[in-house]
């Protein structure tokens, strides 16, 4: 008898407990391999062959097929300077200098990747399509309301993910020490 | 006590042995892969445009929208598939990716040597079929192995102002993906 519950305790512990790491490990998957800079997280393996198994079951559950980190290199945020949650109701003044890369873009999501709809109906900008003095930072404005010049559009309410991707970045080395040149900060403005 | 500390720490091995199993099962057993979401596209043997910048509408998650993308899903059951994907003036990549949705290779336009990339994708059985055989005919292309029999192929073309939407879109209407004879 106290064999038969010796069993079924270490039988119930082991698939109860082992299933519930994995669970909450897919949920909110470790930082292993994370590359941060200011607000902004990337994984750069992520998305190639050497991505660790903790990555690769993420991809898998959320139906990813991720950028390799040889095209480009992809941070993202949901928290602005302060650390506070970026909100569709709040307006956010993204300012500062991009690491060296070819072109970059910067994309709107709602908190699982997805696009939430916008009257503007754009959901990114890029590089190559922005206003921009040489020498001085990027500006970008984030806001629900229509603006001038770098101006994207957020959604009017929730949360929101900004993504930074780096196409065909400088190497990782350089994106890890490379503290003359820190991602741009993102700045609350006007609450509704 | 002793024994009840003794299936306590039989139960914690266990537990590490059922978490790294289950971990790496995942891949083979979620529902919804980006390989599985894909097939809503109708994009097996050749390249689809997948629609972009249209909440509600796309496949995948976290699309760059600043991009006219273009999936085909492969099976390599039926023999090599050959690629061809056209590259524009501006950034163009073509990457590979296993059944799993992990990218196993990837060219940009820097890569090609013309306004595009011939690629052959095979397994390693018709690696094997076609060196013995001599495969004369696909030495132009590059060739890459698939490291699981199905997978797909996203071409990414980057839309440098908004008005060079339209004709990346008919560029990518010209990637081709079909089934080629092993020898």
């Amino acid at each position: 008898m106290r064999l038969l519950a010796g069993l079924l305790l270490a039988f119930g512990l082991a698939a109860g407990l082992g299933l519930w790491v994995t669970w909450i490990a897919v949920e909110r998957p470790p930082a292993f391999g994370a590359i941060r800079s200011g607000l902004w997280t990337a994984f750069p393996g992520k998305g190639g062959t050497e991505a660790d198994p903790y990555q690769r079951a993420v991809i898998a559950r959320n139906g990813e097929a991720p950028l390799p980190g040889s095209d480009a290199v992809v941070f993202t945020t949901s928290r602005d300077d302060a650390g506070r949650r970026l909100r569709g109701d709040c307006d956010y003044g993204l300012e500062g200098d991009v690491p060296a890369a070819r072109f970059w873009t910067l994309s709107v999501y709602g908190p699982h990747g997805e696009l939430r709809r916008t009257p503007s109906s754009r959901y990114a900008l890029s590089s190559t399509d922005m206003v921009h003095e040489a020498g001085r930072p990027w500006t970008v404005r984030l806001s629900p309301a229509p603006g001038s010049g770098n101006w994207l559009q957020t959604p009017p309410d929730g949360p929101f993910t900004l993504a930074l991707r780096l196409y065909e970045a400088t190497t990782m080395s350089q994106l890890q020490t490379d503290n003359e040149k820190p991602m741009p900060s993102v700045r609350r403005g006007e609450c509704r | 006590m002793i024994r009840l500390l003794f299936w306590a720490v039989a139960g914690l091995i266990g537990a590490g042995i059922v978490h790294g199993v289950s971990l790496l099962a995942i891949p083979r057993v979620a529902p919804a892969t980006a390989y599985d979401r894909l097939a809503a596209a109708d994009a097996d043997g050749r390249f689809v445009p997948l629609a972009s910048g249209d909440p509600g509408r796309e496949l995948l998650p976290f699309e760059d929208t600043s991009f006219v993308e273009a999936v085909c899903r492969y099976d390599l059951a039926a023999g090599p598939v050959r690629i061809f994907a056209p590259f524009p003036d501006s950034y163009g990549s073509v990457t590979f990716y296993n059944r799993f949705g992990q990218a196993y290779y990837s060219l940009t336009d820097r890569a090609a040597s013309q306004r595009g990339v011939n690629v052959v994708v095979l397994d390693a059985d018709h690696v094997e079929v076609g060196d013995a055989a001599g495969d004369e005919g696909q030495a132009s292309a590059l060739r890459i192995v698939s490291p699981t029999p199905a997978g797909f192929v996203m071409l990414r073309l980057h839309v440098q102002s908004p008005a060079a939407r339209g004709g990346l879109r008919d560029l990518a209407m010209r990637a081709r993906c079909a089934s080629a004879p092993a020898s």
